[in-house]
């Protein structure tokens, strides 16, 4: 996997309340997006990263999970990253009401789960073809949604900063979790809406397409162009690059091999 | 607060707060914004409060709803608008739906969204071809324009327009650069390998700004840089 990852607090903003993780022992790739008051943004988002990168370190400790098993622990890291954020909020009365997004990638042998709260965004590039793999959890998307605007007319909406779900919020997040399959030469990108808000769809494709082939470059010149355009808000983004597709049988002989270490 | 100030000519008709999810404009007695005119329908217009914005939609008047001069069947209303119905101007004044982007922080939005309530009939089929939402205004327009022209190689004899963001040249795969168009102008970098020269220096890991008339060449390739109007 080739990563790269970007981070800029913006042409406005006095500071970053984004974070991202990169963990490649783990294959865990996540960026977040942090509000609140007083700077309890960047304590959010961060608590978010650490407390789901802890709670996945310890339930892929064992044996390899099947799809399903996968997509639960991940839920369940991302939960536990709610009430992760909530207790700290309720130790320190400065972040209170403090929340986060998140969206991130897991990526085990052959097989990966990508999961979201929130308005922070998940592309793929496979070959030409360009999707967007997540619907932001947003005042806008429901809007767009339910047919009160066209696409063409929530450009010039004022909800864009208003999300429906996140984590920090409420006892309980509904955690938007999709097993994904990836094969060699996909190229995700995950990001803070600091960059969708920025810039359009169509320019980050097309960036991609143009100097996709020096991944580090490329990030480099989404975060130059969210500022170019503005850079009204903190703008954090990882590429991710499929450079081989490890055969799950690999990693179940890992653990094999494991098991008979311990004399199992 | 939002608010809706009606005028006809110079005289103050009305004024209304807009904390209603839906208020009704129109000739009708049950109209919250009643409007006392033949040219103005039963029910002309309706405005709803959805999260921040407020969102006008024509009720297929007979005489039709004008913003700004344009006619409109639904609009997302900015700041400082005015609406016209009939004789009528309606002011729209809301200090948070500027037209600029709002610098608003990310906020959680609870309660109820009031998708609810009755929006016009082919607002569905509308929905049905649309699932992605894209926010991203188009600011580039503003920035300087150029182009380059092909001298030598694929593109020689042939005028290339820098209308998008990015423009990718060379060999691909072998030795490519890009030519970036930025609020100041035009940069060049390299994207793969290290083959850019401008004006017969090696480009390396800078951007340079391209001037009016730069020599650029890459993988045997050669071009002028122009910016339209000069």
């Amino acid at each position: 996997m080739e990563v790269v990852s970007q981070t800029h607090q913006g042409m406005i903003r006095d500071h970053n309340e984004d974070s991202f993780l990169v963990d490649e022992s783990l294959g865990l790739y996540i960026v977040a997006d942090g509000m609140g008051g007083h700077r309890a943004g960047d304590v959010a988002s961060r608590i978010a990263v650490d407390a789901v990168r802890k709670r996945l370190q310890n339930a892929l400790a064992g044996s390899p999970l099947s799809d399903a098993d996968l997509a639960l622990e991940v839920s369940s890291a991302v939960e536990f990253a709610n009430q992760e954020i909530r207790s700290a909020a309720l130790r320190t009365p400065d972040q209170k009401g403090m929340g986060t997004t998140i969206v991130l990638i897991l990526v085990r042998g052959g097989k990966a789960v990508l999961a979201h709260v929130g308005d922070s965004r998940a592309y793929r590039w496979r070959g030409a073809d360009f999707a967007k793999l997540t619907q932001d959890h947003s005042l806008l998307q429901e809007q767009v949604g339910a047919g009160v605007l066209t696409n063409r007319e929530a450009k010039f909406s004022h909800n864009r900063n208003l999300v429906t779900r996140a984590l920090g919020v409420e006892p309980r997040v509904e955690v938007e979790v999709q097993p994904i399959d990836i094969r060699q030469g996909d190229t995700f990108l995950l990001c803070s809406d600091g960059l969708n808000t920025m810039v359009d769809d169509i320019d980050i494709h097309h960036t991609m397409r143009e100097v996709g082939a020096n991944l580090p470059l490329a990030g480099r010149c989404l975060v130059e162009i969210a500022n170019d355009n503005g850079g009204h808000d903190n703008v954090t983004l990882l590429l991710l690059r499929v450079n081989e597709v490890k055969p799950p049988e690999e990693e179940a002989g890992f653990g094999r091999r494991l098991m008979r270490m311990f004399g199992l | 607060m939002a608010k809706l100030v009606v005028n006809n000519g110079e005289t103050l008709v009305a004024q209304l707060h807009l904390d209603a999810p839906r208020v009704v404009i129109g000739r009708g007695e049950q109209c919250q914004i009643r409007l006392a005119s033949a040219s103005v329908s039963k029910e002309h217009a309706a405005v709803l409060s959805i999260g921040n914005d407020h969102i006008l939609e024509d009720l297929k008047s007979t005489n039709g709803t004008k913003v700004n001069g344009a006619s409109v069947s639904r609009h997302v209303l900015q700041n400082e608008e005015i609406i016209e119905i009939g004789e009528f101007r309606i002011r729209y004044m809301n200090h948070r739906a500027l037209k600029d982007m709002d610098f608003d922080r990310t906020m959680i939005f609870s309660g109820d969204p009031n998708l609810g309530v009755a929006f016009s009939e082919d607002a569905a089929a509308a929905a049905a071809n649309t699932d992605q939402v894209s926010t991203a205004r188009a600011v580039r327009v503003s920035f300087p324009l150029g182009g380059v022209r092909g001298l030598k190689g694929a593109h020689a004899g042939k005028e290339i327009s820098l209308e998008p963001v990015l423009r990718r040249f060379g060999q691909p795969g072998r030795a490519t650069v890009a030519i970036m168009r930025r609020p100041q102008g035009y940069v060049l970098m390299n994207v793969e390998g290290n083959g850019a020269v401008l004006n017969s220096r090696n480009v390396g890991a800078e951007w340079p700004m391209l001037q009016h008339k730069d020599l650029i060449e890459i993988a045997g390739e050669q071009y002028t840089f122009f910016l339209v109007g000069k």
